[in-house]
């Protein structure tokens, strides 16, 4: 499984990565709107730039979401088992494990707060 | 059957009133407001209205000009700051707060401030814009001030390094803004930082200028430069919640996790910031009490002209309510957030208005005992100045609209 993976603080002057096992890719977001249908968003101010700047719309656990054209680099990890989860822990010290952002490949991260393995 | 028919209760009554109070009356307004700023056409209303609001108050700006100051305001000679100043203040106050708390994120790199950064950044360019356009409208001669500035600098005035900092701090946030939109982060940082010291020193350099002034009692002393920093950091954190919380309206957007825990982390420094204040406060009226021509104000704010701004506006709509909502929000309900920081907006414009005009209210013959100085001093804003502020928060409203549709929610690229 993919998870975004990131430290408490991130560096802005070079896109530094966060652990050994990280690699940066391009992931697909997910523009999520907070109206039912598509119908409704049809007569909303933000309807133009959101049907120009994504594809595939459609209605999706009672919103409107769409895969946005312009995708962003993340740096990921992919853990697949628990044993491999630990040993991650075990490595880099207290994470913690919540929603990231909507992608369409992840909607995980894990954030490093330790101090190991920096 | 008489006997079907089972007797009222008087907690029946009250319970009925109640949800019929609460969901025709309070929902009601509460949805309205919503379904005025959830993305519909009615956004451009709203644009248009403070468009039209801004270019009043401009009418009404130049026609103080024709006419005069001394005629279209309500300062006086001893009354000579007035309600333009406060609300200079309160917009200054509100952008160096977005720049220092923008600045943990997006100068610091504290991964849970970075999604409200970019908002952040925007917001304080506008608030301080808002700030110089009041302010402008209160100097008699502003362009002449702007060139005297470059070409006879008086380096011991307090004033001149105001208008020198925070000129500085307006260019440096705006290069800020303009590297994030080109998504050039380091050179952003960069300005930020710049931002961030000519913000914190032009804004303690603005406490200083009321702590250093001699005659005015109320004011004098170290307090004012520690106060405004803190201060800011409290409006910042209101102003944030506040306008992040309209942005997602405006867009219909839903919120992610990472912009949810910004919003948390926000709060809570928010409620301590709350709670600094009050301190702060407690101790401004221990303190002041036992100075004489202080003492006279705090009476005032206690029991006298300033009690209603005091009690009400400043101590339970700026402090004391929203500490208490979010508290009890656990800095998760959004709404109940967002409920709070409206009541900190208002609640600080009072807050700063009672700082300035407070402390001009106590004549500088007061404690000579001169006859004709013996009262306290009043002073009522006028027509023009009102529509003058009214301008301030026109310019705000428009641009943050304007924002919200022009850069789709300022979204943050770094990771």
């Amino acid at each position: 499984m993919k998870f975004i993976v990131n430290r408490r603080t991130v560096s802005l002057v070079e896109s530094k990565k966060p652990c050994d096992e990280a690699r940066e890719e391009l992931l697909t977001p997910l523009d999520y709107r907070t109206v039912k249908t598509l119908d409704e968003a049809r007569k909303k101010i933000w309807y133009k730039d959101w049907i120009k700047g994504g594809v595939n719309h459609r209605e999706e656990d009672g919103a409107v979401v769409c895969d946005r054209k312009v995708k962003e680099k993340q740096w990921v990890v992919d853990v697949d088992s628990l044993e491999e989860l630990i040993d991650f822990q075990g490595k880099y010290g207290e994470i913690m494990i919540s929603n990231s952002s909507p992608y369409k490949e992840a909607r995980t991260e894990i954030r490093i707060l330790g101090v190991k393995g920096i | 059957m008489p006997n079907d028919i089972k007797p009222v209760k008087v907690s029946d009554i009250m319970k009925d009133v109640a949800s019929s109070f609460d969901s025709s009356i309070a929902s009601n307004w509460y949805s309205n407001i919503v379904g005025f700023l959830s993305g519909n056409k009615s956004f451009y209303v709203l644009l248009g209205l403070s468009g039209l609001l801004v270019f009043a108050a401009a009418m009404t700006a130049l026609n103080a000009i024709n006419i005069g100051y001394r005629h279209a305001y309500g300062v006086s000679r001893e009354v000579p700051w007035g309600i333009l100043i406060s609300t200079y203040i309160f917009f200054v106050v509100t952008s160096t707060g977005l720049c220092i708390i923008s600045s943990i994120g997006h100068v610091f790199g504290v991964k849970d401030f970075l999604p409200i950064a970019k908002r952040s950044v925007f917001l304080s360019v506008v608030t301080i814009f808002a700030g110089f356009t009041v302010i402008f409208f209160d100097i008699e001669n502003p362009l002449r001030m702007a060139l005297y500035n470059v070409i006879s600098p008086n380096l011991t005035s307090n004033i001149w390094w105001m208008g020198t900092l925070y000129g500085a701090y307006m260019v440096f946030m705006a290069v800020e803004f303009i590297f994030l939109l080109i998504e050039k982060h380091k050179i952003a940082m960069y300005a930020g930082l710049a931002g961030l010291i000519s913000g914190i020193a032009a804004h303690s350099n603005l406490g200083a200028i009321f702590g250093m002034l001699h005659g005015r009692e109320f004011w004098y002393g170290p307090f004012m430069p520690i106060y405004f920093i803190a201060s800011a950091m409290m409006s910042g954190c209101a102003a944030i919640i506040f306008f992040t919380w309209l942005g997602y309206r405006v867009n219909n957007e839903r919120m992610d996790k990472p912009m949810e825990r910004a919003m948390e982390v926000v709060g809570k420094l928010c409620t301590v910031m709350i709670a600094v204040l009050m301190f702060f406060t407690v101790w401004k009226l221990i303190i002041g009490s036992v100075a004489p021509a202080k003492y006279e104000v705090i009476k005032s704010m206690l029991h006298g002209h300033f009690a209603v701004n005091f009690w009400v506006f400043e101590v339970l709509m700026g402090m004391a309510a929203p500490f208490v909502l979010f508290l009890l929000s656990r800095w998760r309900n959004l709404n109940m957030m967002f409920v709070a920081s409206s009541l900190m907006v208002v609640g600080i414009f009072f807050m700063r208005f009672d700082l300035v005009i407070a402390g001009e209210a106590v004549p500088s013959y007061y404690e000579l005992g001169v006859k004709e100085y013996s009262h306290l001093l009043s002073y009522s804003p006028s027509f023009s100045e009102i529509m003058i502020v009214s301008a301030g928060m026109g310019i705000v409203a428009m641009s943050f609209l304007l924002g919200e549709k022009v850069f789709k929610g300022h979204k943050t690229e770094i990771h």
